[in-house]
C-alpha cells in the first residue's frame, strides 16, 4: 500500500554551503555546496554518498552544531537552534561518544534529566529502550567495556529516549554483527510505521535501499541525484519475471516467444542475500538451542 | 531547568570521583594533613598546622579547581562526548552552570574533609583551650589617625613647612597616606598614642595587647620606656615597662571590667623615656604596632569561616576555568586560566603598585622625562592592577588563613561580602561569558 505523508516538511535544506576556514580565516575546504533538499513528515530519507561527501558537515549543520557558511536550515519550519525543535529531535552520531565509566543505565539517565524526563517516566523508557536494543542484561555494565556495535546500541537507545519526531542516525549499522544491522533496520522500519521521521545517513547502500522512501546522493559536497528509490533504481527498458515454479517447455516458450520479435533473455534462479542466509541460520541456530 | 542542570552537576560529580585526579588528590591531602610537624612549640605547631596545611591544600585544590574547570568540558568537546548534551533542548547556561557547580562540589568537599580531618587532629593535640582560642581584633578609630595627621599639618602649616603651590588637602592627604603606611621615630621623651573602639560587650572581657617596635637597635636590642592602657576617663588600668630585655614585642593583659562597664574606646600610649642626650627614638607604625584583641568565638567557627572564604575562591577559579574551556582545547584553556590567574595574583596588593609609582618618582628625580608611550604605559598598567586589586578585594580583605593561623577571629561580614563577590557575582560574568561563547561556538569532532 502506498505511504501517504504530510505535506509540511520536517527538514528544510536551502542552498546550503559549508567552508571550513583555518585559523587565518582563509577558505580550507568546501565541505558542501549549494545542497538543496527538503523532508517530508513522516518520510524515511537516506542521505548517500562515498566518504568526504559532506553526509556528516550536513547533518551536523542540520542539527545546528555547526553553522552553514550560507544557506538556511529548518527543522519543523524553526531554526535548529531553538529548544522547541530539539525536544523533538533524537540525534545518534556515526561515532558513540560516551563517559566509558557511565553504564548504559546511568549515561540513558543522564539524557533523560536533559530532556527534563520526570524520574518515573525515565525509568520505564530506559528499561523499555534497554530492552529494545537488547541490552537489558548489560545495562549496569559500565560503557568502557563494550564492544563498537554495543556501544552503538546505546547510542541508539539514547536518539530513542526522547520519543523524537525527527530520528537523525549517522551511519546506524557501523560496527554492528549482521543481526544487529537487521534489528537496526526493523527499528527504522517501526519507526517509520509510528509516522516519525527518519534521516538514515550511509555509504551502506543495501540497508538504505530496504528502509528509506527517498534518498539524496552526495559527492564532493554537491546532490549527484536525488529522488525515490523507485524513481533511481527502476530500469526502465528491462523486465523481470518471477514464478514459483515453472517448467522448462513453458520456460523455452516464454524464451523463444520474447526472442522471436528480437528481445534478448536472461534466466537465473533468484538467490538469498549472504545477510539473509546468515539470519536464518542463526535463528535456526537459536531455536535449536531453547529447544535442548 | 533543576532537573536539567541537576543531570549535569551529577555527571561533573562523577567523573570526578572517578577520575584519577581527584583520587590522586585525594591522596596527595591525606598527605599534606598528617605529615606536617611543628617547631616544638604548641603556637608553633598550631600555626604551622593552620596556615602551611591549610595553605599548601587550598594552593593544590585551588590548582586543581581552575585545571578541572578546563578539563571537564574541552576534554568534552575535543572528543565528541558534548555532542549530545548540545544537540539537547539544554541551555548552553545550564550546561556552564551544571559544570561548575559540580567542580566547586568536589574541590569544597576536599578542603571540608582537610579540615575535619585538621580539625580531628588539632583536637586530639597536647593544645590547651588558651592555645587555641580565638580572638577579635578590635579596630583603631579611624577618626584618631586623621585627628594626628590634621595636627601634623597644622604644627607644618605654622613653621611654614608647606611648599606653595600644593593644596592644603593634597598635604593632608600625604600626610594621612604616610601615617597609615609609614613607620615614624619615637624620639626620647616623647610619647605616642593609639586610640582602640569597642564594640558592645567588650569592655566586659578580657583586654589582650601586643606591641611591636623596632629598637634603635634593630631586632638584637630593647627599648626604655614604657606602655600604658588608658580608659575613657584617661585613667591607667594596666602599665608596662620596658626595658633592655624586651626585643621587638611585648604584651599586656587588661583584666575584664577593668576598662568601665559600657566603654566604649581605650588608648595605648607609648613614652620614649630614653636619656634625651644618648637615647635614640624607637621605631613604630600607627597602623601595626598595637593589635588588642578580646575573645570571640571558638576554633571550629572561625574555621568555618574559613572554609566559606576559601570556597569562594574556588568557586571563581572554577568559573574562569569552565569558562575557558567551552572557549579553547585543554592545552589553551589551561594556559590561558593560568595568565589570568597570575595576572590576579600579582595584582592583589600594592607593592606592584607602589614599586611602579617608585620607579616613576626615581625617575623624575634623575630627570628623566618620561616618553608619551612609556606614560601611556605606565597608566595602563596602573589602571589594570588597580582594576585588579579592587576585583580581588572582596576576597583579600578576608585575610582568612593568616587569621586562622594567628587565631584571631575572621570577620563575617567581609566572609559574607567575599563569597557574595567571589563566589556569586565574578562567576556569574564569567558564566555569562562562557554560555554565550557555548551558544555561539561550532562543535567540530569526528
Amino acid at each position: 500500500m502506498e505511504k501517504t505523508y504530510n505535506n509540511d516538511a520536517a527538514v528544510a535544506a536551502t542552498n546550503l554551503t559549508k567552508i571550513f576556514r583555518d585559523f587565518w580565516r582563509r577558505p580550507k575546504k568546501l565541505a558542501v555546496d549549494d545542497v538543496s533538499f527538503s523532508i517530508r513528515r513522516g518520510e524515511v530519507f537516506g542521505l548517500l554518498g562515498p566518504n568526504g561527501s559532506g553526509k556528516s558537515t550536513t547533518i551536523k549543520m542540520l542539527l545546528g552544531l555547526l553553522r552553514p557558511t550560507s544557506g538556511n536550515v529548518s527543522l519543523f519550519g524553526m531554526s535548529p537552534e531553538k529548544r522547541q525543535v530539539r525536544e523533538k529531535v533524537g540525534y545518534m552520531p556515526e561515532l558513540s561518544h560516551f563517559h566509558l565509566y557511565l553504564t548504559p543505565r546511568e549515561t540513558l539517565r543522564y539524557y533523560a534529566g536533559l530532556f527534563n524526563i520526570p524520574a518515573r517516566d525515565a525509568e520505564e523508557k530506559i528499561a523499555y529502550l534497554l530492552d529494545k536494543t537488547n541490552m537489558t542484561e548489560a545495562g549496569d555494565r559500565p560503557l568502557g567495556e563494550f564492544s563498537k556495535g554495543m556501544a552503538r546500541r546505546v547510542g541508539l537507545a539514547q536518539a530513542l529516549l526522547n520519543d523524537p519526531e525527527l530520528i537523525i542516525l549517522d551511519e546506524p549499522t557501523s560496527g554492528l554483527d549482521p543481526i544487529g544491522r537487521h534489528d537496526v533496520k526493523e527499528l527504522i522500519k517501526e519507526l517509520a510505521a509510528a509516522d516519525k521521521t527518519v534521516l538514515l545517513s550511509s555509504h551502506l547502500l543495501a540497508e538504505v535501499e530496504d528502509v528509506c522512501d527517498r534518498v539524496v546522493i552526495l559527492c564532493d559536497g554537491h546532490i549527484g541525484a536525488e529522488g525515490s528509490l523507485s524513481e533511481l533504481l527502476e530500469k526502465r527498458d528491462l523486465v523481470r519475471m518471477t514464478a514459483d515454479t515453472a517448467y522448462e517447455e513453458q520456460i523455452t516458450s516464454v524464451k523463444h516467444d520474447i526472442e522471436k520479435d528480437g528481445g534478448k533473455v536472461l534466466l537465473d534462479r533468484p538467490a538469498m542475500t549472504l545477510e539473509e542466509y546468515f539470519l536464518e541460520i542463526v535463528k535456526q541456530e537459536q531455536k535449536g538451542e531453547s529447544s535442548k | 531547568m533543576r532537573r536539567q542542570i541537576g543531570a549535569i552537576f551529577v555527571l561533573g560529580v562523577r567523573s570526578a570521583l572517578r577520575s584519577r585526579l581527584v583520587m590522586a588528590l585525594f591522596v596527595l591531602l591525606i598527605f599534606i594533613t598528617s605529615g606536617i610537624k611543628g617547631d616544638g612549640t604548641a603556637a608553633g605547631e598550631l600555626r604551622m598546622q593552620l596556615t602551611w596545611t591549610l595553605g599548601t591544600a587550598f594552593a593544590v585544590l585551588s590548582a586543581a579547581s581552575l585545571w578541572i574547570g578546563c578539563s571537564t568540558l574541552a576534554a568534552d568537546i575535543e572528543t565528541g562526548r558534548h555532542t549530545g548534551t548540545a544537540v539537547s533542548p539544554v541551555p548552553p547556561a545550564f550546561v556552564w552552570i551544571g559544570r561548575w557547580l559540580a567542580i566547586v562540589t568536589v574541590n569544597v568537599l576536599l578542603l571540608a574533609f582537610v579540615m575535619v580531618l585538621l580539625f580531628i587532629k588539632l583536637r586530639t593535640g597536647a593544645f590547651t583551650a588558651g592555645e587555641t582560642a580565638v580572638s577579635r581584633l578590635l579596630e583603631i578609630d579611624p577618626q584618631s589617625i586623621e585627628q594626628m595627621a590634621l595636627n601634623d599639618y597644622n604644627s607644618a602649616a605654622e613653621q611654614g613647612l608647606i611648599p606653595p603651590g600644593i593644596s592644603g588637602e593634597e598635604v593632608l592627604e600625604l600626610i594621612l597616606k604616610d601615617l597609615r603606611t609609614s613607620y615614624i621615630s619615637v624620639d626620647p621623651e616623647v610619647w605616642v598614642a593609639w586610640h582602640f573602639m569597642l564594640e558592645k560587650g567588650d569592655s566586659l572581657q578580657p583586654v589582650r595587647l601586643k606591641f611591636s617596635f623596632v629598637s634603635p637597635l634593630g631586632a638584637s636590642g630593647g627599648v626604655e620606656g614604657y606602655c600604658e592602657v588608658r580608659n575613657e576617663e584617661e585613667e591607667v588600668v594596666a602599665q608596662l615597662a620596658l626595658g633592655e630585655d624586651d626585643i621587638g614585642s611585648v604584651e599586656l593583659y587588661i583584666p575584664a571590667g577593668e576598662l568601665g562597664d559600657d566603654a566604649s574606646a581605650f588608648t595605648v600610649v607609648f613614652q620614649n623615656t630614653a636619656d634625651p642626650e644618648t637615647g635614640t627614638g624607637v621605631l613604630v607604625h600607627h597602623m601595626e604596632s598595637v593589635k588588642a584583641y578580646v575573645p570571640s568565638g571558638g576554633m571550629a567557627l572561625n574555621m568555618l569561616k574559613c572554609w566559606f572564604a576559601l570556597s569562594a575562591m574556588f568557586a571563581l577559579l572554577a568559573a574562569i576555568g569552565v569558562t575557558c574551556g567551552s572557549m579553547f582545547s585543554f592545552p589553551v584553556a589551561a594556559f590561558v586560566s593560568t595568565a589570568i590567574v597570575c595576572v590576579l595574583l600579582l595584582g592583589q596588593g600594592s607593592s606592584f603598585e607602589e614599586g611602579m609609582e617608585a620607579k616613576t618618582v626615581h625617575g623624575a628625580h634623575e630627570n628623566k622625562t618620561p616618553t608619551l608611550l612609556t606614560e601611556a604605559l605606565n597608566k595602563t598598567s596602573g589602571k589594570i592592577y588597580s582594576t585588579v586589586n579592587a576585583l580581588m578585594e572582596p576576597y583579600t580583605e578576608v585575610k582568612a588563613l593568616d587569621r586562622l593561623g594567628d587565631s584571631i577571629a575572621i570577620d563575617m561580614r567581609l566572609v559574607g561580602k567575599c563569597v557574595f563577590w567571589t563566589a556569586i557575582v565574578q562567576p556569574f560574568i564569567f558564566g555569562a561569558f562562557g554560555s554565550y561563547v557555548l551558544r555561539r561556538r561550532e562543535f567540530v569532532f569526528k
